[in-house]
């Protein structure tokens, strides 16, 4: 049994190097096949990480008439945040409005010195932020109907809704595009490295029949050729982790600029799943090889 | 040791390979089994090593009934009997010595015991100063003395030799001959599947002779006649 087990792997070893460019074509076929499956995930996670950035970012302002009093801005904020969805409500008086318009402007002195010249003009409003983005529609509607409406002016919650669902519009796409490729670039993979096993197992034929003419088990025929599958399946996860990580190491910067102010790291979010990532791919490849090699071996001891 | 009992092989396309044959080799016997190309010679060598089944009848080798042989007992089979083919079957990557050391390294033989057989099966058939050599560096005959030493490998109570020497010439399917005779001399029990009269009348021992896959003549110490 020892013994045996011994010799399949000293077996497959020696058909992977007797067959390097067969190995080495069938392990860039494979790592092709990885990467498009990791970056797939990746875009899922991104995208889904987008999401929650624009869903954090949405809120609505209710801006006052320049007359109403203070007094009747605090009920009014008062009765928002009693409306049931509303997470928060924060008070933005003409006086803070201004301090932001100017902290904004700082660096266009025409602007500054115009709003200095005419005086405060900016009403003061409530910044309204929802639980979840699809309850907008309902505060909105609740808000119209109390008696509170009267104190406002306008809101930008017309404008915010055209963004929020062309976004979620574009992130839903790419990914649906995303996987559709993928699928595709599965498929051809699948086909590639069934064939390549193939090839492998057909330039060992004539060993293949002259083990069988004396006296080896089917098992023992199969078993190099199994285990060279997954020496190759795993290879490939490695050189697919390896390149993956790499370009994470390289784009994080750039993915984190994208989520300034939200605790979002690629590289991060990776890391701490890295031992999920790697155990998937390897069983995945495995899984493929192992499924091509008995295909195309079976054939052969049929014969 | 080998009987065929009314045993007949159609294939599925219908052509007829062996109809009804019967006969009987008995240990340590040497049977050379004659007829035209497309006789079913090769055939009744394929249903004694379990390549092929037959359609009807029935196969016995050493009492083993191997007419409808599981897939799983045929290397156990393979292991009792030596095949010699007229293609040689050798690995050009190996060497004399790792040739015949494969036979007994694919059933799981243990090197120590590996290391004592493959030099005295080279000896047998007289190639033990050639174990380091390449296929490519011997001649058509050496090598299918590499092919006969490897089939000895298991000790096999049967050789089995399909057109051994198909490939060579008459001094050389001599020599091949000669070998086989010795081998039957230490007790094997030898099929020589044959189409060359000259070598059948040389070995002057028993003689089966098929045509179109059916026996027509059976004698104990025969000539090759049609």
């Amino acid at each position: 049994m020892f013994v045996g087990f011994i010799r399949t792997i000293r077996f497959s070893v020696q058909n992977f190097w007797r067959n390097l460019w067969l190995s080495v074509i069938t392990v860039f076929v494979m790592t092709l096949t990885l990467i498009s499956m990791t970056l797939v995930v990746s875009l899922n996670v991104i995208g889904n990480e987008v999401i929650h950035a624009v869903q954090d970012k949405v809120d609505i302002d209710f801006y006052f008439y320049p007359s109403v009093q203070e007094s009747n801005i605090l009920k009014t904020q008062e009765y928002v945040k009693s409306i049931s969805g509303v997470s928060s409500v924060v008070y933005v008086s003409k006086a803070e409005a201004l301090k932001k318009f100017k902290k904004e402007h700082k660096d266009e002195p025409a602007i500054i010195a115009s709003v200095e010249e005419v005086g405060n003009i900016l009403p003061a409003s409530i910044v309204v932020r929802a639980e979840t983005i699809d309850q907008y529609p309902k505060i909105i509607s609740e808000f119209q109907n109390s008696e509170f409406q009267k104190f406002v002016d306008q809101t930008d919650y017309f404008d915010n809704q055209i963004i929020i669902s062309k976004i979620t519009q574009i992130i839903r796409r790419s990914y649906e595009i995303g996987i559709g490729v993928s699928v595709i670039f599965i498929i051809i993979s699948v086909i590639v490295i069934f064939n390549t096993i193939r090839i492998t197992i057909y330039s060992h034929r004539e060993e293949v029949g002259i083990m069988k003419l004396v006296g080896a088990t089917n098992w023992f025929i199969r078993s190099p050729f199994i285990l060279e599958s997954i020496l190759l399946g795993v290879i490939a996860t490695v050189i697919t982790m390896t390149l993956f990580y790499g370009l994470l190491i390289v784009s994080d910067s750039t993915v984190t600029s994208f989520f300034e102010g939200y605790n979002f790291s690629i590289l991060q979010y990776f890391t701490e799943h890295l031992l999920e990532f790697a155990l998937i791919e390897i069983i995945g490849a495995v899984i493929l090889s192992i499924i091509s090699s008995m295909i195309a071996i079976t054939r052969y001891l049929k014969q | 040791m080998i009987h065929f009992d009314n045993v007949s092989k159609i294939y599925p396309d219908g052509t007829v390979a062996a109809a009804n044959i019967s006969f009987a080799i008995e240990p340590g016997e040497f049977v050379s089994i004659v007829g035209q190309s497309g006789a079913g010679k090769t055939t009744i060598a394929r249903m004694i090593i379990a390549e092929e089944c037959p359609t009807e009848g029935r196969i016995v080798i050493g009492g083993w009934d191997i007419s409808h042989i599981k897939r799983s007992e045929v290397p156990v089979l393979r292991r009792q009997i030596g095949v010699v083919f007229q293609d040689f079957k050798l690995l050009k990557n190996k060497t004399v010595h790792e040739n015949v050391s494969f036979a007994l390294e694919v059933c799981g033989t243990k090197r120590s015991k590996i290391q004592k057989i493959v030099p005295q099966v080279l000896k047998i058939v007289g190639l033990n100063e050639k174990g380091d050599k390449f296929p490519n560096q011997l001649s058509g005959g050496e090598q299918q003395r590499v092919v006969i030493a490897r089939s000895l490998v298991h000790r096999p109570k049967i050789v089995v030799a399909d057109e051994p020497t198909g490939n060579l010439d008459n001094i050389t399917a001599h020599e091949i001959v000669e070998l086989l005779l010795k081998i039957n001399k230490l007790g094997t029990t030898v099929v020589l599947v044959t189409h060359n009269p000259e070598i059948v009348n040389r070995v002057r021992q028993r003689v089966i002779t098929i045509d179109n896959g059916t026996v027509s003549l059976n004698r104990k110490s025969g000539k090759y006649t049609l």
